[in-house]
């Protein structure tokens, strides 16, 4: 199963390099991407109060709406790129840490956040002759949609990834553990806080990296299966994250035939509806 | 061996708290709800700061590293705990403190854990979320995690709630178990009275934050009952043990 959705996300990419015109660049963009926001479902399995992916919580809204204010005011690429992690990193430990909401909560707020952003571009659009609609579509896509032709950010996210994944491959029970609670893991000789803000951390840099490189696109967490185990096998996480690049490049070349600008708010749609489904399903828990 | 001398706990109790828990026991604090049970545990798990005196194995409590911490104390609450895992996986991390960071856990504990999982007859929820088992399944899950941890002291708060009649001679005959070979010491709170005098060595009733009384099982009876608990109660022996068994008055 894995390696026939590795043929169909490596037969999607070259599609979109060949027939398309696309830079090779954009299809390895797009794979950073999701392979970052591959881990964050990860880390969301191992959350103790697993929250909605990062388009739904508002961390792609509120990031996009930092990097157009940043953008409008600084003008330069590098600030923007530079700011995404910052308000990443930001957003997490906010929401997290500092508001500690729920599920339910974080998910009101991500609609007030993506209705924000939306209000936002209807405005700039409407009130700004001068405004670039590509700054839209580059939130969009990422930077596999901003024609780069050196992909140091692709390279960047996928060893950020690849040593991230490794990691937690390794930490598996220790993050299990994680996830039971402050009481199980202080109980076990380890120290909650320090953890609890490393995990915020690669949180925010997962978050930025899959921003970075497939924009609102690389989310493909609500199609990905949600296995919590403290020991999933090197199998199961091969096929979950052949699923994830498969449906990323298959965005891509979506997005390169229809344009981002299309495809985004028909993918922020179908995630939406996808998300709704999964957490009207009810089970109840003893705590 | 467990020491307590001269803790208070923040309910005002006129007397302090100071007792000696022999290595090897098996003692249940019995008393009303808002006695302070569960405080005293807390306060011996070092989840509440209590002024006082409490010495684990001659140790000072507050001596212990946060590292040798889980070698010598357990210390469950009753709740279950947060995350996904499946009860297999959840199980597998009572002994995370014997492994090597990044390093997987040594087979033979992964054999004991086969042991306890059989002991509790869990074997058939192993892959079940602990989310969705059921309460009697996830009782025994909680107290075979704490067991599993074989930690010198085990705090365990109200084990026998939710728990069913099955369930409740399980967790009495592994409580036994860890402590036979007298080298386990076992602190439980309880507010099912007979289980806590079927399966303790002594009894300690509470009563406004404070011990009120400090006796073998066997000295229970009605009248002690009656005036910790203001319930009248008939109170008979179990033929096997000589143990007391509580009953109620029908329609009273």
């Amino acid at each position: 199963m894995a390696f026939a959705f590795m043929l169909a996300a490596a037969a999607f990419a070259v599609l979109t390099v060949l027939a398309l015109g696309k830079s090779p660049a954009a299809p390895i963009c797009f794979a950073a991407g999701a392979y970052a926001c591959f881990l964050l479902g990860r880390l969301d399995a191992i959350d103790p109060r697993p929250t909605p992916d990062y388009i739904h919580s508002g961390s792609a809204a509120f990031l996009s709406v930092c990097a157009l204010v940043v953008g409008r005011f600084i003008q330069s690429p590098l600030a923007v790129v530079c700011v995404i992690p910052l308000m990443a990193l930001f957003f997490e430990f906010y929401t997290r840490r500092f508001l500690a909401i729920g599920r339910g909560d974080m998910a009101v707020g991500g609609v007030a956040l993506n209705a924000i952003f939306a209000v936002l571009v209807l405005f700039l659009f409407r009130a700004d002759p001068r405004f670039d609609s590509s700054a839209i579509s580059t939130l969009f896509s990422g930077a596999a949609g901003a024609s780069i032709d050196k992909p140091v950010i692709p390279a960047v996210a996928l060893c950020v990834c690849s040593a991230l994944h490794v990691f937690a491959r390794r930490a598996a029970p220790e993050l299990a553990l994680l996830s039971c609670g402050r009481p199980h893991y202080e109980g076990a000789g380890l120290r909650y806080a320090p953890a609890w803000n490393a995990l915020l951390c690669a949180r925010g840099a997962l978050t930025a990296l899959t921003m970075l490189s497939a924009g609102w696109m690389g989310g493909a967490a609500p199609f990905g299966p949600e296995p919590r185990s403290a020991n999933i096998t090197p199998a199961q996480d091969l096929a979950t994250l052949a699923q994830y690049l498969c449906f990323a490049e298959l965005l891509l070349l979506a997005s390169t035939l229809a344009g981002p600008l299309v495809i985004a708010p028909l993918w922020f749609a179908a995630t939406g509806a996808l998300f709704v489904r999964k957490n009207l399903r009810r089970i109840i828990p003893h705590a | 061996m467990l020491e307590l001398r001269g803790v208070r706990l923040p309910m005002g109790a006129r007397e302090p708290i100071s007792f000696t828990l022999e290595t090897g026991s098996i003692a249940a604090l019995i008393g009303p709800s808002g006695s302070g049970k569960s405080l005293l545990l807390a306060a011996v798990a070092r989840r509440l700061q209590v002024p006082g005196d409490i010495r684990i194995a001659g140790r000072p409590l507050a001596r212990i590293s946060g590292r040798e911490y889980p070698l010598y104390i357990a210390h469950s609450d009753g709740n279950a705990p947060g995350g996904g895992n499946t009860l297999y996986d959840y199980l597998s991390l009572a002994r995370i403190h014997h492994k090597r960071f990044l390093y997987p856990l040594a087979e033979h504990h992964l054999q004991a854990l086969e042991s306890i999982i059989d002991a509790f007859d869990l074997g058939e929820y192993r892959l079940t979320p602990l989310a969705t088992l059921p309460s009697d399944a996830l009782r025994r899950a909680l107290m075979a995690y704490s067991l599993f941890r074989d930690p010198e002291l085990l705090l365990l708060d109200d084990p026998a709630a939710g728990m069913g009649i099955r369930s409740l001679g399980m967790a009495q005959r592994a409580l036994a178990r860890h402590t036979i070979q007298g080298d386990r010491t076992v602190l439980f709170a309880s507010s099912d009275i007979g289980f806590a005098a079927q399966t303790a060595d002594r009894l300690l009733i509470m009563e406004g934050g404070g011990i009120a009384e400090d006796l073998a099982p066997e000295a229970l009876d009605a009248d002690i009952i009656k005036r910790y608990f203001k319930t009248e109660v008939l109170v008979s022996r179990n033929i096997y043990n000589g143990r007391p068994e509580v009953h109620f008055f029908p329609g009273a």
